[in-house]
């Protein structure tokens, strides 16, 4: 059983989810995300802000004021993460399941 | 005790699980209706390819002229629809339903292309070219409706 794969960072079930679907996406927006994962403005912010400062994710910021859009997009090093975390939860599942 | 926390500590682990995977489908399943015209419109730009192939191949600035053209068209659609999406799939962890309509559609588009070839050779390009419309919009009009169906049984898998 292998835990050195799981990721402390992605690790909370928010920032678990986001990587999952910016994964699934060439890019995605703030509101994208947030709608889809139902989260409020400012914790949405605060997990990017973890995922950003990780460098898991990347910041593009287009237009400004009401109408600007920012837009996030997983980097090499966190889809690799995330792959390696989604590998260990696995294995942490199924050997959970043996032993019970 | 510990029986009960193991198992709890199983479903939070399975639950984290299945949140991520539904968060992983959330690009393929979230995206606004296509426009009606778009099957149609997918029809006249997969013609407007053959077209280009068949009267404009031997001069190779207007067929450059012609397939660039068409691909400004492919990037300023992709563009908006994308900004009004506020995603694009990257094709990666496509759930598995979504997959299978995927590989009938690439299929189903390398039979429809090797049909027109066949059609150019016999028939000339303006036949095939118009085939490739009709034929061509059938397709994109079947994959809408498939894709549909596939996205509603990963909702259901997913919960």
């Amino acid at each position: 059983m292998n835990l050195d794969g799981l990721d402390p960072v992605i690790h909370a079930p928010k920032r678990l989810a986001t990587m999952a679907l910016l994964v699934s996406s060439t890019s995605a927006t703030f509101a994208f995300v947030r709608d889809q994962l139902e989260l409020g403005d400012s914790d949405l912010s605060k997990q990017m802000s973890a995922l950003e400062r990780a460098g898991y994710v990347s910041v593009h910021k287009s237009g400004r004021g009401p109408g600007s859009i920012t837009t996030y997009r997983v980097t090499a090093a966190g889809e690799a993460a995330y792959r390696r975390h989604l590998t260990a939860l696995r294995q942490l599942i199924d050997a959970h399941s043996v032993i019970s | 005790m510990l029986m009960v926390a193991d198992m709890e500590s199983d479903r939070l682990l399975h639950d984290e699980l299945v949140a991520a995977e539904r968060a992983a489908a959330a690009p393929y399943l979230a995206h606004p209706p296509t426009p009606w015209w778009y099957p149609p419109a997918a029809g006249a730009w997969f013609a407007g390819l053959v077209l280009s192939v068949g009267l404009l191949g031997s001069r190779l600035v207007w067929f450059l002229v012609a397939v660039g053209a068409l691909m400004g068209l492919l990037t300023v659609f992709v563009h908006w629809y994308s900004r009004r999406w506020g995603t694009w799939p990257s094709l990666k962890q496509v759930p598995r339903e979504i997959k299978r309509e995927m590989n009938v559609f690439t299929v189903s588009a390398v039979v429809l292309a090797i049909g027109v070839i066949a059609t150019m050779v016999l028939a000339g390009t303006v036949v095939a070219a118009i085939v490739t419309f009709l034929l061509g919009t059938a397709l994109v009009t079947r994959y809408e409706h498939t894709y549909r169906r596939a996205a509603a049984e990963v909702r259901e898998r997913l919960g």
